[in-house]
C-alpha cells in the first residue's frame, strides 16, 4: 500500500522537477530576448508558448498519473 | 509579425475541434466503446482550455516586461495541472469515462503545437528561396 503512494509521490515530484527547470529556462530567456530585442516580442512569444507547452505536457499528465497510483493504493 | 501567436493559437483550436469531431462520430459509429471516445473528448477539450490560458499568460508576460512593472503571479502551472486534474476526475468519477482516454486526450493540445509549428517552420523554409537566404 505504501508503495503506490511513494510511486506518485516519485511520478510527480520529478516530473514537477523537470518542468520547473524547463520552464525556467525558457521563460528567463524569453525575458531576456524580449528586453534585448522589443521588436522580435511576437516571435519571441510564439517560441515560448511552444515550448512551454511541449514542457508541460509531462508534468501535467504525471500528476494524473499519480493521483490515479493514490487512488489504487487507498 | 505581431499575430503569430494568435494564429498558432487558432490553428491549435481547429485541430482539436477536429479530434472532437472525430471522437462524436466514432462515438456514434461504436456506442459500446463511448467509454473510451467520451473520455478523449473530455481531455481534448481540457487540453485546449489549458493551451488559451498558456497563450494569454504568454501575452501578458510580453505586456508587462515591456511595461517595466513587475509581474504579479507566476505562469499559472497550477491552474493548468488542476484543469487537468478535474478533467481526469469529471471523466471517471462522474461520467465514467476511462481515465487513460482522458490522459490521451489531455496529449491533443501540445501535440497540435507541436505538428503545426513544425509545419509553419517548414513553409518559412520552403518560402524563401536560395537567393534571398544568400546561398546562392
Amino acid at each position: 500500500m505504501e508503495y503506490g503512494l511513494l510511486a506518485a509521490a516519485i511520478v510527480f515530484g520529478l516530473g514537477a522537477f523537470g518542468a520547473s527547470i524547463g520552464n525556467g529556462m525558457i521563460f528567463s530567456k524569453t525575458i531576456e530576448g524580449i528586453s534585448r530585442q522589443p521588436e522580435q516580442r511576437s516571435a519571441l512569444q510564439t517560441t515560448a508558448f511552444i515550448g512551454v507547452g511541449l514542457v508541460e505536457a509531462l508534468p501535467i499528465i504525471s500528476l494524473v498519473l499519480a493521483f490515479l497510483l493514490m487512488g489504487q493504493a487507498e | 509579425m505581431m499575430d503569430e501567436l494568435p494564429k498558432l493559437l487558432q490553428g491549435v483550436t481547429r485541430f482539436t475541434l477536429f479530434f472532437l469531431s472525430l471522437g462524436c462520430v466514432a462515438w456514434a459509429v461504436w456506442p459500446n466503446e463511448k467509454a473510451v471516445f467520451g473520455g478523449f473528448m473530455v481531455g481534448a477539450i481540457a487540453s485546449v482550455f489549458g493551451s488559451w490560458h498558456l497563450a494569454w499568460k504568454t501575452i501578458r508576460l510580453g505586456d508587462v516586461i515591456l511595461s517595466g512593472r513587475k509581474p504579479r503571479a507566476g505562469f499559472g502551472f497550477i491552474f493548468r495541472t488542476s484543469l487537468a486534474l478535474l478533467a481526469v476526475i469529471v471523466s471517471d468519477r462522474y461520467l465514467e469515462f476511462s481515465p487513460a482516454a482522458t490522459v490521451v486526450g489531455l496529449f491533443t493540445a501540445p501535440l497540435a503545437t507541436l505538428l503545426l509549428s513544425l509545419l509553419a517552420n517548414r513553409r518559412v523554409r520552403g518560402g524563401n528561396s536560395g537567393y534571398e537566404r544568400g546561398e546562392k
